[in-house]
């Protein structure tokens, strides 16, 4: 094996798929698609609770109301926030707001829109946790559900363009081994998608940070988590891409299969989690071995959501809580019985291409 | 005696049918009904070191397949090829070859000097020699004022003329043409003509498959007709062109056309 060669080929491969983004407009278009988010972002306006000048070990926020009441009237006072003694009952509207402003007491009451004011967000904590909730929607729900799915689609054609016989054969014909062109073309799709997921992560990180202040570099850990996420899907459609060499095959292919793995995945936690009445042990039995053998798109949302410590402002879906306490869901465990799944499908793609004839 | 360069040796190559026809043919026609489709028949050849050798044959003779297994882009069903005494497993042998493909699509967002240095990377060869190689290349072709033009804008003869670059920039010792004239203008063809003389007094060896006979004959030192899968007849130019009847003078067509219609 020649080593050197391979390395060549692969980094050759890498900068061909990203050549091919660039020529089939696809680079740009998410480009432009994620700087439309990232204005979105850079549209929020947070109202009611501005910054304090900073100090020394200070944090630079007010505190929210149900903040200061834990911590108490001496601790709250350092972060300009005033407790009235009698408590805070007759703090709550619409009286309490007026009696409030008599005592000049100093209420925190932030409100978030996006869209230039256009999208009232529900009322959050404080700034800091509403970015967050916004960094866990973005994370979560744009990027790691419906961008996955895009970028799904979108790249579902790359490989079948590549395998296109009249295109590959004279490729088939160097000294670099078939597995290597594969890998390499794999390699390039995935560095696509960690551009792609990079500019919008730390896009919409920086228009959200530069608009209020608040720069959670937990939030950057979604870039490593998309593409890991993105490899095992994409790892799938190698294989329908090296099978059929048809671009609408690995298309809706790729689709059917995400929507499967996403609801076999929900599904198998509500048969943890719900105790369903009447379910043989044998129907649990094979829902537990499709979850363990196949990628987990509803996990990878938990992930996320544990990597940004949303525990902290957000609430989880009351019945992942249950799945966690149970301890039947392990991040560890989920995503390596992912990464085996793709990289048994990589290796049936590689030994697929080495034995067919073009 | 010419040391062979590749060798063939009851190399047969079957594809089987589609299962659909297959189960059709099967229940229509009984169990006996081949379910499989041969395209090389128990071939037995070998190319020699500095030799330009042509292939020739009526469609779906067998010849692409032939040439296909050569470069391991097809696997054979039976039987055992060696190239530069390896067999043709090792593909690391590949490095010595050059081939152009008769129907070649090459990525559309390159321009002519990328392409030259994607597929010279891909061959394994080291970056200054591609830089060194890829201008005189393209000269030679005739394509060096549109270097940099992306290949979306080429017609058929110039991706013919680029595929002829590309196949040669490792300056191969076996260069594999599969209709390679085929788009090209009168000066292309003129160019390819000189440049596998070229080869030939270099001793490299060139294997042409071809329908342009006329061509052959110029240029082959010997040829070799396929049909059904089979290598049917083969002979040096010279024998060709000489009637074994008559003795007088004969074209190539005229001395292979036989061998065409007798076996389809």
């Amino acid at each position: 094996m020649n080593l050197p060669l391979i390395i060549r080929a692969i980094r050759w491969m890498i900068y061909d798929t990203f050549r091919q983004s660039l020529a089939t407009r696809l680079f740009w278009a998410m480009v432009i698609l994620n700087l439309v988010i990232v204005v979105f972002c850079f549209s929020i306006k947070i109202r009611g609770d501005e910054m304090l000048p900073l100090a020394p070990g200070e944090i630079p926020m007010r505190l929210n109301l149900q903040k200061a009441i834990e911590l108490g009237h001496e601790k709250a006072l350092p972060f300009g926030m005033v407790i009235h003694p009698i408590g805070v009952e007759w703090l709550s509207e619409p009286l309490g707001r007026i009696i409030a402003k008599k005592e000049g007491l100093d209420i925190f009451d932030t409100k978030v829109s996006l869209g230039f004011g256009l999208i009232e967000l529900p009322k959050s904590k404080d700034r800091v946790d509403a970015i967050r909730q916004i960094h866990v929607w973005l994370g979560g729900i744009v990027a790691d559900t419906v961008g996955m799915f895009l970028v799904l689609i979108w790249t579902a054609g790359f490989l079948p363009s590549f395998l296109e016989p009249n295109h590959v054969t004279i490729l088939l014909a160097k000294p670099t081994p078939r597995w290597a062109l594969l890998l390499g073309k794999y390699l390039g799709v995935l560095f696509f998608v960690f551009l792609q997921s990079t500019i919008f992560v730390l896009g919409t990180w920086l228009a959200l940070g530069l608009r209020s202040g608040v720069f959670d570099r937990l939030y950057l850990l979604t870039v490593p988590l998309l593409v890991i996420h993105f490899s095992i899907f994409y790892s799938f459609s190698v294989l329908l891409a090296v099978s059929t060499r048809n671009t609408v095959v690995c298309v809706l292919g790729s689709i059917v299969f995400f929507v499967l793995c996403w609801g076999l995945n929900y599904g198998r936690h509500a048969v943890v989690v719900l105790q369903i009445p009447g379910m043989s042990s044998v129907s649990k039995t094979m829902v537990e071995i499709a979850y363990w053998s196949l990628p987990k798109p509803g996990d990878m949302s938990l992930i996320v959501y544990d990597v940004l410590q949303a525990d902290s402002f957000s609430m989880k879906i009351p019945e992942f809580h249950e799945l966690q306490k149970q301890g039947k869901f392990q991040a560890e465990l989920s995503l390596l019985s992912s990464f085996v799944f793709a990289a048994v499908m990589l290796l049936i793609s590689a030994r697929e291409f080495k034995k067919q004839d073009y | 005696m010419i040391k062979a360069i590749a060798t063939f040796t009851q190399v047969s190559k079957y594809y089987p049918l589609p299962w659909g026809i297959s189960l059709w043919k099967k229940l229509s026609h009984g169990v006996s009904e081949p379910t499989k489709i041969t395209a090389l028949n128990q071939v037995s050849w070998s190319i020699g070191t500095g030799e330009v050798v042509g292939l020739v044959g009526p469609n779906r003779a067998g010849k692409t397949t032939l040439v296909k297994i050569l470069l391991s882009i097809t696997s054979p069903s039976q039987g055992h090829i060696s190239r530069f005494d390896r067999t043709v497993d090792d593909k690391t042998t590949l490095a010595g070859v050059g081939y152009m493909h008769e129907n070649q699509h090459f990525p559309k967002y390159l321009n002519a000097e990328k392409l030259l240095s994607f597929y010279g990377m891909l061959t394994g060869l080291d970056k200054k020699i591609i830089q060194e190689r890829t201008p005189k290349l393209l000269e030679l072709v005739g394509l060096a004022d549109r270097r940099n033009e992306p290949i979306s804008r080429f017609s058929k003869g110039m991706i013919q003329r680029l595929g002829f670059a590309q196949a040669l920039l490792n300056d191969p010792d076996l260069l594999v043409l599969d209709e390679p004239s085929e788009g090209l203008d009168l000066p292309g063809r003129k160019m390819l003509k000189e440049q596998i003389k070229l080869r030939k007094q270099q001793n490299k060896t060139v294997l042409i498959v071809s329908h342009g006979l006329a061509e052959l004959e110029e240029i082959c030192d010997r040829v070799a007709v396929m049909n059904q899968g089979k290598i049917v007849a083969e002979r040096k130019m010279k024998d060709w062109l000489l009637d074994p009847k008559s003795g007088k003078q004969q074209t190539l067509e005229q001395a292979i056309f036989p061998l065409y219609q007798t076996q389809q």
